[in-house]
């Protein structure tokens, strides 16, 4: 098991109610690796939109308790938002995969905020196609999208911001949004989404 | 026509409708998953208070968060104000907060309407 507690730590012998072993080890491990790397919070399961409420609570709390500067605490809660509710709301459920999973954490002078989630394989192509758009964008180019975003959605009678999500995690974030699919079955792909952001904003 | 006051709590915003005073004010924070529901009232409201307006309106957007899908909604808001006489937008946004002022100024653009810039604590 890779994550563990090394041979110079001292475990107390498990006592062993019922069930595996392989549980009770795990949870230490599954701690320590996320306090390792600096995880602010991590959430697996099913994100409707009262558990995605419920976690965005959670979500603000932790950010003001492990980031220090109000700048990116925003950010971060603001790609949190966009990105819980891009699956909450828009994405179609599949029962067979109905968990999602949800982090924000850190790494070298950046922090991330990372979502993954089951779609329709059928949807990969367009979602693709719109991340590709984005990701090709300058900042400039960003604000053009998303202003003509909105006066679109205003002409609508049917109210929708399909898409606002995206393009407002990337003007929040200045880089451009990392992103896989992995087929899991003939119907449906892993969708990985992350966003980061520099901790301090750079010297203009 | 009457007051229209919802107090927010963490995720939609305090809304105070004064139709006598002719002053829209929006606060705290707005992150519904379903804005356009939520704020139908508000829309609504307008509709109605648009029909005998008072001589000057003041919009109040004291926000300090809002989601893209309130972001939509703000756009509905103003937009039914273009074209009338005597609109003023007072747009908040906290100290150090430039990302809410740029938001402002888009909004601005979008509506044409008079918006007033004004930094809170």
């Amino acid at each position: 098991m890779a994550y563990l507690a090394s041979q110079n730590q001292s475990i107390t012998p498990p006592v062993q109610i019922s069930g595996s072993m392989k549980s009770l080890n795990s949870i230490y491990a599954l701690h320590k690796k996320l306090e390792d790397d600096q995880i602010i919070i991590a959430y697996e399961g099913e994100l409707n939109p009262q558990i995605t409420n419920s976690v965005l609570t959670i979500t603000e709390k932790n950010l003001d308790k492990k980031i220090p500067t109000t700048q990116a605490r925003r950010k971060a809660f603001h790609i949190a938002v966009e990105c819980l509710q891009n699956i909450s709301t828009h994405s179609e459920k599949i029962e067979k995969y109905p968990n999602s999973i949800f982090m924000i954490g850190q790494e070298g002078d950046e922090f991330f905020v990372s979502s993954g989630n089951v779609i329709n394989s059928n949807k990969v192509g367009s979602l693709q196609r719109r991340l590709d758009q984005i990701n090709n964008l300058d900042k400039e180019g960003l604000k053009q999208l998303h202003m003509q975003v909105i006066k679109e959605s205003l002409l609508k009678q049917e109210s929708s911001n399909a898409g606002l999500g995206l393009i407002s995690i990337a003007r929040k974030s200045g880089k451009k949004i990392g992103y896989q699919f992995v087929e899991m079955d003939s119907e449906n792909s892993f969708f990985s989404f992350q966003a980061t952001f520099l901790k301090e904003p750079e010297a203009v | 026509m009457e007051n229209f006051i919802r107090i927010g709590n963490n995720e939609t915003p305090n809304i105070s409708l004064n139709p006598i005073l002719g002053r829209l004010e929006f606060s705290g924070k707005s992150l519904p998953e379903d804005s356009f529901s939520f704020f139908k009232p508000v829309l609504d409201w307008i509709d109605e208070y648009l029909d005998f307006p008072v001589a000057r309106t003041e919009i109040d957007i004291k926000l300090d968060y809002f989601n893209t899908s309130t972001g939509v909604v703000l756009g509905k808001v103003f937009n039914k104000f273009q074209e009338k006489e005597n609109v003023v937008v007072h747009w908040f946004h906290l100290s150090e907060d430039e990302d809410m002022l740029e938001s402002g100024k888009e909004f601005e653009e979008l509506s044409k309407l008079n918006f007033e810039y004004h930094e809170f604590q």
